[in-house]
C-alpha cells in the first residue's frame, strides 16, 4: 500500500515536471520543472525498490548515479542560460529575436 | 574468463578518457603529442578488437567479473564493431582536422583548451555506448555523450549556438528521463538490467507496453526522428564544424543504435508491432520533410543539417520489417540495410561538414552564395564534397547506394509500395539539395579567397570522402562482419553473403 | 499564435501527459507487489565485495563502471561551465560583505568548517559498513566551498591553477587508473583482486570525495556568477 501511494505520487511529480518543462516559457522555470520530473523518476525508483520488504540496494545506487548526473546537468544548464541571457537579453527559448 | 589476458575493446573507452584527463590537467604545450598518442592507441585498440571478433566470433565481457544481472556487461558483435569502426575512423580524422581547425587567434586557442577534453570524453562515451548491453549503463553513456555534445556546441559562444545548445540540452535531458523511467519499469518487472536477460523474462502486458513507449519516445528524441527533429538543425549548424561532423555522424547514431538493439532484442517479447509501424511512417516522413527543408535553406551548414534529418529517416524505414509475419529474408535485409546506412551516412556526413568547415574558413561566412567559384581554388575540398554527395544521393559506388537498395528489395519482397516510393523520392530530393551546393561551388565566377585554409583540413575531408566510396565498394566484408553474432532472425539474408 | 490554437495546443499537451501518467500508473500497479529485484543476489555476493554496506558494494564494485562514467559526467559539467565564461576577464560582483568585517561570521566559520570537514571524512570512512561514502562526504565538502564562497572568504574569482585542476580531476583519474590497471591484470575493467578490494574502494572513495566536493563548489560558484579566472595556456 505504502509503495503504491509513493509510486503514484512519483508519477504525478514526473508528469507535472514534464508539463512545466513543456509549457513554462521562462528558462529557469523549465529547469526547476526538469528537476521536479527527475525527483519524480528517482522517487519511483526508491519506492519500487521497497516492494519486497527490505529495500533492494541496486535502484538506490542507480538513483545516486542519477542525482549526480542531474546536478551536473542542471548546473551546466543554469550557467548556459545565464550566458545566453548576457548575449541576447532573453530568458525564453522561443522569443523571435533569439531565434536562429 | 577468456583466453586473452587483455580485452582490447577496453582501450576504446579507456584511451580517449586518459587523453581527456591529461588534456584537462595539462597545459596546451604537449597537446599534439597527447592527441596523436590517443588517436594512435584508440586505432590500435580497434584493430585488435576487430581481429578478435573475426577470429573468435561475437563475445561478451563482464565488467568487474560479476556477470549479469549483478554487474554490467559488454557485447562485442558484428554490429557493435561496425559502429565502433565508424566512430573510431570518423573520430580519428576529426581529431587531426581539429588540430588545424582551432588556429592561433586568442579565441580559438581558448576554445581549443576545452574542445579537446570535451571531445575526447565524448569519443570515449560513444565507444562505451556501442559496447554496452546494459540498459542503465546506456543511460549513463547517453548522458555523458549528450552533456559533452551540448558543451561542444556552445563552444563558439555565439547567440545562435547558445540557443541551439540550450534547446538540445533541455530536450535531451527530458528524453533521458523518459528512457530512464522505461528502464526502471523493466527492472522492476524482471529484476535485471541486462538486455538479453530482460528480453527472456518479458511478457506482453501493461508493463511491457509502458516500457516500450517510454524507451522508444526517449530514444527517438535523441535520434532526432521526425517530428522530434526540430532541435537538430540549429544545434548541428551552429556548432564548430568538426563538432557538427561528430554530432551528425556519430552522436545521433547512439540513440538509433540503442533503439535497434532493444527493438531486435526486446520487442519480440513485448509484441509492439504498432510501435514499429509508427516508427517506419515517421522515418518516411523524415526523409521527405528533411529533404524539402534542406532545399529551402540559405546557409550551407543548415542544408547539411536538414539532410541529416532526412538521412536519419532511412534508418527508421527498416523498423516495420521487424514486425510479426514479415519474412525472415526481408527482416534481415532491412536490419543489415539500416546498419549499413548508419555507417555510410556517418562517413559521408562527416566529410560534408568537414568540407563545409574548410569553405567557411576560406570565405568567413556560410551563406550558400559565398560558395560561388570556390571549387576552382579548393579542388581537394570540392572533390571531398562530390564523393560524399555521391554517397548521400545513393548513386553507386557510393556507400549510400547499397543500404537503400537493400531496403528497397526488402520492401519488394514484402510487396510494400510506399517504402519504395519514399526511397526513390528521397534520392531525387537529395540530388536537389546537394546540387544547390555543387552548382555554386563549380560556378565559373572568379573570386579571391579571404583566407587560405590549412592543408590538413582539406585532406581530412577528402579522406572521409574517399572512405565513403570505399565503404560502398567493400560491401562484402561489411555484410559478413554484420553477420557475426547478428540478433536472432536477422541472419537469413546475411548467411547468403559469401 | 492566436488564442484558439494556443488553447488547442495546451489541451494536447495535457492530454499527452495524462496519457503518460495513466500508462505509467497501470504499469506500476501491474508489477509484482513482492518483487525483490536483486536484493538476494547482492546479499549473496557481499562477502566477495570487500565492503559490508550493500549500497557501497553496488556503487563501487558491482556497478563501479557506471560510477566511473558518472564522475566523468561531473567533470564534463565543470569543464563545460568553465568553457562558457566570457573571454574578457570577468568582473563578478561579490555576493556578500567581506567576511573579515564580521567577527561573528568568522568565528562561526572557524568552528563549522573543520567540523564539516571532519564529518565528511567520517562519512567516507564509514561508507564501507554503514550509509555514507564518497558522495555524502563529497557533498559536505562541497558545502564548505559554498559557505566560504557566499561569506566572501574566498575571493570573488579563483585562478584555475594546476592545483585546482588536479583536485577537480583526481577522483576520475584515480578511478580510471584503477580500472585500467585491473584490466591489465584480469582482462576486464574493474575486477579487483579480492583481498585488496576493500582498500582499493577506500582509496577510490577518498579521491572521489575530494573531486566531488571541489566540483560541486565550482559549479555553485559558476552558477552564482563568481567566475574562475582563465589562463592563456591551460583549461
Amino acid at each position: 500500500m505504502t509503495v503504491t501511494i509513493y509510486s503514484l505520487a512519483a508519477i504525478a511529480l514526473f508528469v507535472l515536471g514534464l508539463y512545466g518543462l513543456w509549457w513554462q516559457p521562462h528558462l529557469l522555470r523549465k529547469l526547476v520543472s526538469l528537476n521536479i520530473a527527475s525527483a519524480g523518476a528517482f522517487l519511483l525508483m526508491v519506492a519500487l525498490a521497497y516492494r519486497g520488504g527490505d529495500p533492494d540496494p541496486v535502484p538506490h545506487a542507480l538513483v545516486l548515479t542519477g542525482i549526480v548526473i542531474s546536478v551536473s546537468a542542471t548546473a551546466f544548464a543554469v550557467v548556459l542560460a545565464a550566458r545566453r541571457y548576457r548575449e541576447t537579453g532573453s530568458v525564453e527559448l522561443d522569443e523571435p529575436e533569439a531565434r536562429s | 574468463m577468456n583466453g586473452w589476458a587483455l580485452g582490447p575493446e577496453t582501450g576504446l573507452v579507456g584511451f580517449p578518457a586518459v587523453g581527456a584527463v591529461v588534456l584537462a590537467i595539462a597545459a596546451a604545450r604537449g597537446r599534439r603529442l597527447v592527441v596523436g598518442l590517443t588517436v594512435a592507441a584508440t586505432l590500435a585498440a580497434f584493430v585488435l578488437t576487430l581481429a578478435r571478433v573475426l577470429s573468435i566470433g561475437a563475445y561478451e565481457q563482464d565488467i568487474g567479473g560479476w556477470g549479469a544481472p549483478l554487474g554490467i556487461g559488454w557485447r562485442i558483435d558484428g554490429f557493435a564493431v561496425l559502429m565502433l569502426g565508424l566512430s573510431v575512423v570518423v573520430g580519428a580524422v576529426v581529431s587531426i582536422y581539429s588540430l588545424a581547425y582551432f588556429g592561433e587567434d586568442p579565441g580559438d586557442r581558448r576554445r581549443a583548451l576545452f574542445f579537446w577534453p570535451l571531445w575526447l570524453f565524448l569519443w570515449s562515451a560513444l565507444h562505451g555506448l556501442f559496447l554496452s548491453r546494459d540498459l542503465f549503463n546506456w543511460y549513463v553513456t547517453l548522458e555523458l555523450s549528450g552533456l559533452a555534445a551540448v558543451a561542444l556546441i556552445a563552444l563558439s559562444g555565439r547567440a545562435d549556438a547558445l540557443t541551439g545548445s540550450l534547446r538540445y540540452l533541455l530536450l535531451a535531458l527530458a528524453a533521458s528521463l523518459l528512457y530512464l523511467l522505461g528502464v526502471v519499469v523493466l527492472y522492476s518487472a524482471t529484476g535485471t538490467l541486462d538486455l538479453a536477460q530482460v528480453a527472456s523474462r518479458m511478457t506482453p502486458g501493461p508493463v511491457a507496453l509502458a516500457a516500450v513507449l517510454l524507451i522508444t519516445t526517449g530514444l527517438v528524441v535523441k535520434a532526432a526522428l521526425f517530428p522530434a527533429h526540430f532541435w537538430l538543425p540549429s544545434a548541428h549548424a551552429s556548432a564548430p564544424s568538426p563538432v557538427s561532423a561528430v554530432l551528425s555522424a556519430l552522436v545521433v547514431k547512439g540513440g538509433f543504435y540503442i533503439l535497434a538493439r532493444t527493438m531486435t532484442g526486446l520487442w519480440p517479447a513485448a509484441s509492439a508491432d504498432g510501435v514499429l509501424l509508427v516508427l517506419g511512417w515517421l522515418g518516411g516522413a523524415a526523409v521527405l520533410w528533411g529533404s524539402l527543408l534542406a532545399i529551402r535553406q540559405q546557409r550551407l551548414k543548415l542544408v547539411i543539417a536538414y539532410s541529416t534529418v532526412a538521412q536519419l529517416g532511412y534508418l527508421f524505414i527498416a523498423f516495420p520489417f521487424w514486425m510479426d509475419g514479415v519474412g525472415e529474408q526481408a527482416a534481415s535485409r532491412a536490419w543489415a540495410g539500416a546498419a549499413y546506412q548508419a555507417v555510410s551516412h556517418g562517413l559521408a556526413k562527416a566529410a560534408l561538414f568537414l568540407a563545409a568547415g574548410v569553405l567557411i574558413h576560406a570565405r568567413g561566412r556560410d551563406d550558400l552564395d559565398a560558395l560561388r567559384g570556390l571549387g576552382a581554388h579548393l579542388p581537394v575540398t570540392a572533390t571531398a564534397m562530390a564523393l560524399a554527395g555521391i554517397s548521400l544521393m545513393g548513386i553507386p559506388p557510393g556507400a549510400g547506394f547499397l543500404p537503400k537498395w537493400m531496403l528497397m528489395t526488402a520492401a519488394l519482397q514484402e510487396g510494400r509500395i510506399i517504402p519504395i516510393m519514399v526511397l526513390m523520392a528521397g534520392g531525387l530530393l537529395a540530388v536537389g539539395y546537394l546540387f544547390r551546393i555543387f552548382r555554386r561551388l563549380l560556378a565559373a565566377d572568379d573570386v579571391a579567397l579571404d583566407h587560405a585554409p590549412p592543408r590538413t583540413m582539406e585532406i581530412a575531408a577528402l579522406v572521409l570522402g574517399i572512405l565513403s566510396v570505399i565503404a560502398g565498394l567493400s560491401s562484402l566484408p561489411i555484410l559478413s562482419l554484420l553477420s557475426i553474432g547478428a540478433p536472432e532472425g536477422m541472419n537469413a539474408y546475411l548467411e547468403g553473403v559469401p | 499564435m492566436n488564442r484558439v490554437a494556443f488553447r488547442c495546443l495546451h489541451g494536447l499537451v495535457i492530454a499527452v501527459l495524462a496519457g503518460l501518467a495513466y500508462l505509467l500508473a497501470r504499469a506500476v500497479l501491474a508489477l509484482d507487489p513482492d518483487g525483490r529485484g536483486l536484493s538476494d543476489t547482492v546479499t549473496s555476493a557481499m562477502p566477495e565485495s570487500g565492503v559490508l554496506h550493500p549500497l557501497t558494494a553496488v556503487l563501487l564494485n558491482f556497478r563501479g563502471y557506471d560510477t566511473l562514467l558518472e564522475i566523468a559526467v561531473l567533470l564534463v559539467a565543470v569543464l563545460a561551465v568553465w568553457s562558457l565564461e566570457p573571454p574578457a576577464a570577468p568582473c563578478s560582483r561579490v555576493l556578500q560583505e567581506p567576511a573579515h568585517r564580521n567577527p561573528v561570521l568568522l568565528v562561526g566559520l572557524g568552528v563549522m568548517v573543520p567540523m564539516i570537514a571532519m564529518t565528511a571524512g567520517y562519512f567516507v570512512w564509514v561508507g564501507a559498513y554503514r550509509p555514507g561514502g564518497a558522495f555524502q562526504g563529497g557533498a559536505l565538502l562541497g558545502a564548505i566551498g559554498v559557505m566560504l564562497a557566499s561569506t566572501g572568504v574566498l575571493p570573488p574569482s579563483i585562478r584555475r591553477t594546476i592545483r585546482l585542476r588536479l583536485a577537480t580531476t583526481i577522483g576520475f583519474a584515480v578511478f580510471l587508473l584503477v580500472a585500467l590497471l585491473t584490466s591489465l591484470w584480469s582482462g576486464t575493467l574493474l575486477t579487483y583482486p579480492k583481498a585488496w578490494a576493500g582498500l582499493i574502494i577506500l582509496a577510490i572513495e577518498t579521491a572521489l570525495a575530494l573531486s566531488i566536493g571541489v566540483s560541486l563548489a565550482l559549479l555553485f560558484m559558476a552558477a552564482a556568477d563568481r567566475a574562475t579566472v582563465h589562463r592563456e595556456d591551460a583549461p
